[in-house]
């Protein structure tokens, strides 16, 4: 029983075998009942009956009980190891543990009922094969009956379906205690042997044989074996509580002082020793056994009591370092912890914590996380701490903001979980406040950065969209959601084709582009757009930083740089053309003079008011008023007329190209670009085609002149001629519009302003305005929106020419249609030297 | 108004002529300086009409020796050059940018009222 104590708590003792303790004692003990089955059965069959008694005053054991033995101890072998053996063979069993209760019960009841050996199966055998095989016939004791039907019937228990029952299922502790009742009886018998005294063993019936009763001892307790130690009557032993180690002790211990005493007595009685002598001895003896045993008692006892407070100084003190860990480590954690309780006051916080908010410990747990909660996060916080008390979660985390002790807010990101004891309830929760403020910052600072860069591309008056290698929009810019097809929310993502189909074209270049690692450069890309031809440049990066693949297409609108360069190209032309013409300009105004002039006489010498013209028709018999007539109806005088104004046309481009001659040579001077504006208005005035067609003096001009306004190193005819001309245009146009009926009071505003070191011109109508695709071409050679005969084309390109080429300054025109034009122009001020220099 | 016409182009002369003549003018063509200047010896005209590019002699220097020879003469430029610019020398002898005409001239009676103008100036100076 000692082996117990090896015993693991809440797990069977295992021998090395593997098969536990008791196991293996059942196992033996089956052996050993069988072993003495055997030597009855032998010594009974070849006549040597000492081997059936042992003692002499024992009966022999009778055959039929030999062989019961020899069966009930295979059964008690095989019974622990049932569970785990073919299901026939616990079938078997079962039928062999019946079988025995039935014998036992037909032995005991012959008895009960004096009905003779009836049921003696070898002298059945022997009168059935009607032979006296010559061995006794020993009949079997009733009470050996008796002990084998309740020895069957625990047998029974055990082995009826041995895979099913639990290890500490009822039946297994009745079948235990049926085998304690055994072993008692047993040893009840045993007893009567020692003191000698019959009445114990059967006395007026058939005794029990000596054999027999330590076969059945042994059975006994192997039976109590088999059941296990989870069923009584193990169970109290069983298991590393006090109370199973006490009794453990204790056990062994009363059990040799309650066999001491019979023990001593036959002692003393079979060696004929001295009543009082014996008393003496015995009362020795037993005061000895009782000290050994209080002392054994108290041994245990108090060992018992002293692991138990060792254990529990041992727990107090792993709960004090734990403690002391936990402490450690909540004081010293790196983020913010604390308790808080269900109204939101800090029961516990840590010092982090308190770095966080920048209160002390005590401040913060007189108040409550609601009160440094700032009040755009409190709603949430409220509202996810309710839903966690209400047990919704059982832990949540967000972001907040704290209000700090100096004012400012904290970022923090928190995380808090309820915290529940055994029974259930909430005491606290706990919460881990981490200070993110950095990263908050980090993250403004990149979405600043993000948007700066965003508002940089978008800025951008270029379109910008990026792609995947696969051909899916990844990006744009604003400039290119101007050209979306879809709506922008879905053009990520999308097919390039899809989203901007006028760049379906480009995707192979893309895909070379990103194949290459190369950027790729298409210049001057024609594509019409609202009927006019537009340029573009379209440039494909293949973008590899990163390892991120795709392509950026940036495409820039050149149109108005193809055509200035158009223009620049055409303008050289002219100046070439010009160059000539210069030569060619006295030859050619001679004969146009010859013309003109020709024309002129022709038609004065029709004039019949005219003396001379009437004495030479006189002369030539007819009247002058005749002859006219005749020219008149012959439209001689219209055709002059036609000769007149071809004439002066030729003489105008004449004129004009002889602009594009002009060579800086041109006298220079320092010139108030006021003064410039005054002098031509005042020749607008005066001009003689402005005269004739567009009355200038019905036309207010408007001056808001600039302070500061620096002077210019210019040609001032050239100057005056370029504002002349755009005061001659603005007239033209305005008398167009106010013979569209428009109320409103032409007028030109000239203006002049200073932009850094340049002096600034704008002159200004209230005119019909111009269409945008009028107003790219204006300083184009030879375009021109009058009629023909009305203008050369050439004003507005050979101002272009003067200011640009001549003055090394700009001249631009914005205008929309209804909104009138205005023409500004950029000239260098005059620095210091300048004119030395040239 | 006696005018003197000096030019090499005969179609410019002879339209000049008859339209001056029509106006009430009597005048007298030459081709080149050198028969201006014997013109201007012989007929003392009141204004010369003078082309500037003329074969031998320039219109310039036609100017300064008619001057010379006859101080009262007035003169008007009547040129096809477009970058003619007028000579200090003739500046000094009181010709300015509104005696100068360019060729073509598309209205003549401008040119018809400048010779009155300084017709007219002279005669009020010699009154």
């Amino acid at each position: 029983m000692e082996g117990f104590s090896q015993a693991n708590p809440g797990s069977f003792p295992f021998a090395p075998g593997g098969r536990s303790i008791h196991d293996r004692l059942a196992n033996r003990c089956g052996m050993a009942v069988c072993c003495l089955g055997v030597l009855g059965l032998v010594g009974g069959l070849s006549g040597h009956l000492e081997l059936g008694r042992v003692l002499t005053s024992s009966v022999p054991m009778a055959l039929s009980t030999a062989v019961l033995f020899m069966i009930t101890g295979g059964l008690l072998v095989q019974v622990p190891v049932l569970p785990g053996r073919p299901r026939w063979l616990s079938r078997v069993a079962t039928c062999l543990s019946a079988g025995i209760v039935v014998t036992g019960l037909i032995n005991t009841l012959e008895y009960v009922f004096d009905l003779g050996a009836l049921f003696d199966p070898l002298d059945w055998t022997a009168y059935l094969l009607q032979t006296n095989l010559g061995f006794p016939s020993i009949p079997m004791s009733p009470a050996t009956g008796a002990l084998f039907a309740v020895t069957g019937a625990s047998l029974l228990i055990q082995t009826l379906r041995p895979r099913l029952v639990p290890k500490t299922s009822p039946g297994k502790g009745i079948s235990g205690l049926l085998g304690c009742l055994v072993a008692v009886a047993a040893l009840t018998l045993l007893l009567g042997y020692v003191y000698g005294n019959p009445m114990l063993y059967g006395s007026g019936v058939v005794p029990v044989a000596f054999p027999t009763a330590v076969a059945f001892l042994v059975t006994g307790v192997g039976l109590v074996c088999a059941a296990g130690p989870d069923v009584l009557p193990l169970r109290p032993f069983s298991g590393d509580s006090s109370r199973a180690r006490i009794l453990r002790a204790f056990t062994p211990v009363v059990g040799f002082v309650a066999l001491a005493f019979p023990i001593l007595s036959k002692f003393s009685m079979v060696a004929g020793i001295h009543d009082a002598l014996a008393t003496s001895l015995w009362t020795t003896g037993f005061a000895s056994a009782v000290l050994v045993l209080v002392v054994h008692i108290g041994r245990v006892i108090g060992s018992s009591l002293d692991s138990a407070e060792s254990m529990r100084d041992q727990a107090e003190q792993s709960l004090r370092i734990s403690e002391a860990r936990f402490r450690a480590a909540f004081e010293q954690a790196a983020v913010g912890m604390a308790h808080v309780d269900m109204d939101g006051r800090w029961l516990m916080v840590n010092r982090k914590l308190c770095d966080i908010l920048g209160y002390s410990a005590e401040e913060l747990k007189e108040r409550t996380f609601l009160d440094l909660t700032h009040p755009d996060d409190l709603e949430k916080d409220v509202k996810n701490y309710s839903l966690l008390k209400q047990g919704k979660f059982t832990t949540f985390s967000m972001e907040k903001r704290y209000f700090h002790k100096n004012g400012s807010s904290v970022w923090v990101s928190i995380t808090v979980s309820l915290v529940r004891d055994a029974q259930g309830e909430t005491p606290y929760a706990f919460a881990v406040i981490r200070d993110i403020s950095e990263r908050k910052e980090v993250e403004r600072k990149l979405e600043k950065a993000q948007g700066y860069i965003k508002n940089l591309i978008d800025s951008m008056p270029s379109t910008v969209i990026g792609v995947d290698p696969k051909g899916l929009v990844t990006h744009f810019n604003q400039a290119a959601s101007l050209e979306l097809t879809s709506p922008p929310e879905n053009a990520v993502g999308d097919t390039l084709e899809h989203v901007f189909p006028a760049y379906a074209t480009q995707l192979e270049s893309i895909r070379q582009a990103i194949r290459e690692r190369k950027p790729i450069l298409l210049e001057k890309q024609p594509r019409a757009e609202n009927g006019e031809i537009h340029f573009q440049d379209v440039l494909i990066y293949p973008l590899v930083a990163n390892g991120v693949d795709g392509a950026v297409l940036r495409i820039d609108d050149v149109t108005e740089r193809v055509r200035l360069a158009e223009m620049m190209v055409q303008t050289e032309k002219m100046m070439s053309v010009g160059g000539l013409a210069a030569g060619m300009a006295h030859e050619i105004n001679n004969p146009l003079g010859a013309i003109l002039q020709s024309a002129q006489v022709i038609l004065l010498h029709m004039d019949p008011a005219n003396e001379q013209n009437r004495k030479v028709a006189q002369e030539c018999g007819c009247k002058v008023e005749d002859v006219r007539e005749y020219l008149v109806r012959r439209k001689i005088p219209e055709f002059l007329e036609g000769i007149r104004e071809a004439g002066a046309r030729a003489a105008r481009i004449v004129a004009n190209m002889l602009n594009f001659s002009r060579r800086s040579d041109t006298s220079k001077e320092i010139v108030r670009v006021e003064e410039l504006l005054d002098n031509s208005v005042e020749l607008a005035s005066t001009d003689y085609d402005l005269k004739k067609k567009y009355d200038f003096r019905h036309i207010r001009i408007v001056r808001e002149y600039g302070q500061d306004v620096p002077p210019v190193f210019c040609s001032r005819t050239e100057i005056e001629q370029v504002v002349l001309n755009l005061l001659k245009n603005a007239a033209q146009a305005m008398a167009i519009k106010q013979n569209d009926g428009q109320a409103q009071e032409p007028t030109i505003t000239l203006r002049t302003a200073r932009n850094w070191d340049r002096a600034v011109i704008t002159v200004e109508d209230n005119g019909p305005g111009m269409e945008e695709s009028v107003r790219k071409r204006v300083f184009e050679p030879f375009f021109t929106t009058k009629g023909t005969g009305q203008g050369t084309g050439l004003g507005l390109s050979v101002s272009y020419f003067i200011i640009s080429t001549n003055h090394r300054g700009t001249i631009s025109v914005e205008s929309s249609p209804g909104e009138g034009a205005r023409f500004v122009i950029e000239l260098p001020a005059y620095k210091e030297g300048e004119d030395i220099v040239s | 108004v006696n005018i003197l016409i000096v030019d090499d182009e005969v179609m410019i002369c002879e339209s000049l002529q008859a339209f001056l003549e029509a106006k009430g003018c009597s005048v007298e063509c030459a081709g080149s300086a050198e028969e201006g200047l014997s013109s201007v010896e012989r007929k003392q005209p009141d204004v010369a009409v003078v082309d500037i590019r003329l074969p031998g002699k320039s219109g310039n220097q036609f100017v300064l020796e008619a001057n010379q020879r006859h101080p009262g003469l007035k003169f008007l430029i009547f040129t096809g050059s477009v970058d003619y610019v007028l000579p200090m020398e003739l500046r000094g002898i009181g010709l300015s940018e509104e005696y100068v005409f360019r060729k073509p001239l598309v209205d003549l009676t401008l040119l018809y009222e400048a010779a009155l103008r300084c017709a007219g100036a002279d005669e009020k100076r010699s009154r």
